[in-house]
């Protein structure tokens, strides 16, 4: 049961204090998300995915079960937090830093931890840059380009030197549907090139079902994992798997399971304000 | 490409021009206009401050107004190396109190802004004095400083201390916290994440105090030189009203004026320089 490699979250929960008292953000969560594994978490807005998230990038403590990254526990109550280069993030609303060019962002991580020379960080930052296409901007600060470029130079930042769990917190909300559909196709040619482990939050279900292996579905708070589907779509996947007959039948089944937990948080929000 | 051009151009006209020659001649020479409209409206800005003044000088009041052609007379018959020297030596001591007041005032701003104990411990007493305006202070200043030069530096750094900490430490504090995450797991360990994340990310913050700072630098120098009257800008004004030259009191106060902005673009072209990334 317990797989040795991979990511293996066992029976998490997240309680803290609020001014409304313990709010039980995460309850008994058991999810598995094997080596070079692309898992898409869904839910609806306020479950706590990005808790469960925070919890895996060592951000955040839980108040009960375990996280195993390649069978070493990373998350157990009481454990003091270790974020760390093994599970690098890409955040919700952008992580660059503004006071750094592209490059040296890209650098950035290799050089701090000392796993490579500054010059040859450079170099290999050049050249993964060069390969998506963004040779142009290398000397131009965050602010300066596009928020499109910004999160697929984020992304580069965290793959220059492969973490063993990429975590995506919402990545793409913020784009308009243009350069969203243009991100899904950067990020699955990067997978497809050099599939890594992906743990990928999102509420846009067509989103999470054209990218993952798997979709597991989270209940409203206290979040649970409901349901999990398994993917069955070759990649490399394009835009024609929309219209197929298996991605609407999933479509529908995600959006059913979904909707029930979405009306269910709307209702609690309306008996928590009467 | 034509809808960059239409932006910049200000026209919706669908039948911008094509090739890329063209185009980049057509903004570069609306860039130009604009620049040199602003230009101009800048200088008429002086000019009808100066008209404002003629006018307002020509008016009969109980006493006579110098106008700015007195002004000017009264500028040329001063002593240039005198007048040099006093500027020389407002401009020294804004310096020094400005550059004490930031060497204490961003290493303590960033401490409390940093550690919850620091701020507990400090600001408290801080947030006391901070309502005692700069000048009330003159008086024990005064008793407590035996040289008056000691006095007048004192109070231009008192003046430019609070705003440098205040805004060092809303800088520090306000980092978003996605900046801070992202450094620990791109693997920063604690020492390394405050130089390459923590400073740089409260820099544009630091720099809104430091030139908050030497404004109020200025308006210090200018109260300690009006009591001590051992030089500088603020003492030959404070004497010109003593000897009743009435028009060397415009020369003082004009050059305060213009001594305070050159010192004010001089923060901001530093500012400009490290906080490259800001800019637009």
């Amino acid at each position: 049961m317990l797989s040795r490699s991979g990511l293996s979250i066992r029976e998490v929960s997240k309680t803290y204090m609020s001014r409304q008292g313990w709010t039980h953000a995460v309850e008994r969560c058991s999810l598995d998300i094997p080596d070079h594994g692309f898992s898409v978490l869904v839910g609806p807005s306020g479950c706590g995915k990005t808790t469960l998230l925070n919890i895996i990038a060592g951000f955040d403590a839980l108040s009960e079960g375990e996280v195993r990254l390649d069978g070493r526990v990373i998350a157990a109550p009481g454990s003091p937090l270790h974020p760390g280069p093994d599970r690098l993030v890409v955040f919700q609303h952008g992580g660059l830093f503004p006071w750094m060019t592209v490059i040296e962002n890209v650098c950035y991580g290799p050089v701090v931890q000392q796993k490579m020379q500054r010059a040859e960080a450079l170099e290999a930052a050049r050249r993964l840059l060069a390969r998506v296409g963004l040779s142009g901007i290398e000397q131009a600060y965050p602010g300066d380009i596009s928020s499109g470029m910004r999160r697929r130079v984020e992304i580069i930042r965290a793959l220059i030197s492969p973490p063993k769990i990429l975590l995506m917190d919402e990545p793409f909300r913020a784009l308009d549907a243009l350069t969203k559909s243009v991100m899904h196709e950067f990020l699955l040619r990067l997978y497809d090139a050099e599939p890594c482990t992906i743990f990928f939050i999102t509420h846009d279900l067509l989103e999470a079902i054209y990218l993952a292996d798997v979709v597991s579905v989270m209940t409203t708070r206290p979040g649970r994992i409901k349901k999990i589907v398994r993917i069955n779509i070759p990649r490399p996947r394009s835009h024609k798997v929309f219209s197929s007959d298996y991605f609407l039948h999933l479509k529908d089944e995600i959006t059913a399971e979904v909707h029930s937990e979405a009306v269910k948080a709307f209702e609690a929000g309306e008996r928590e304000l009467a | 490409m034509a809808e960059v051009i239409n932006r910049v151009l200000g026209s919706p006209s669908p039948t911008a021009p094509q090739g890329s020659v063209a185009t980049v001649g057509a903004i570069r020479t609306t860039l130009r206009k604009q620049r040199l409209q602003a230009i101009a409206l800048r200088i008429l800005s002086i000019v009808l401050f100066i008209a404002a003044w003629q006018t307002f000088s020509a008016v009969p009041w109980a006493i006579e107004i110098p106008s700015p052609w007195d002004a000017l007379r009264a500028a040329l018959q001063l002593d240039p190396e005198i007048f040099l020297r006093d500027i020389a030596l407002s401009t020294y001591r804004v310096a020094l109190g400005f550059v004490l007041a930031a060497a204490v005032g961003i290493p303590l701003g960033i401490c409390i802004g940093y550690s919850v104990f620091i701020r507990d411990l400090v600001f408290p007493s801080v947030e006391l004095f901070r309502p005692i305006p700069p000048i009330a202070w003159i008086p024990l200043a005064i008793l407590f400083f035996p040289k008056i030069e000691w006095m007048i530096v004192f109070l231009t750094f008192y003046g430019a201390f609070f705003p440098i900490v205040y805004n060092t430490v809303a800088g520090v504090s306000n980092i978003r916290s996605t900046y801070i995450r992202a450094g620990k797991s791109l693997g920063a360990s604690e020492w390394t994440l405050f130089w390459h994340v923590v400073l740089p990310a409260a820099l544009p913050t630091i720099f809104t105090g430091l030139y908050i700072a030497i404004g109020v630098a200025w308006l210090m120098v200018v109260a300690g030189e009006m009591i001590a009257n051992k030089g500088g800008i603020g003492a030959m004004t404070w004497q010109a009203y003593q000897t009743t030259r009435y028009p060397r009191i415009f020369v003082g106060m004009a050059t305060i004026g213009v001594v305070g902005y050159l010192s004010s673009l001089v923060v901001r072209l530093i500012s400009r320089a490290v906080v490259r990334w800001e800019q637009q």
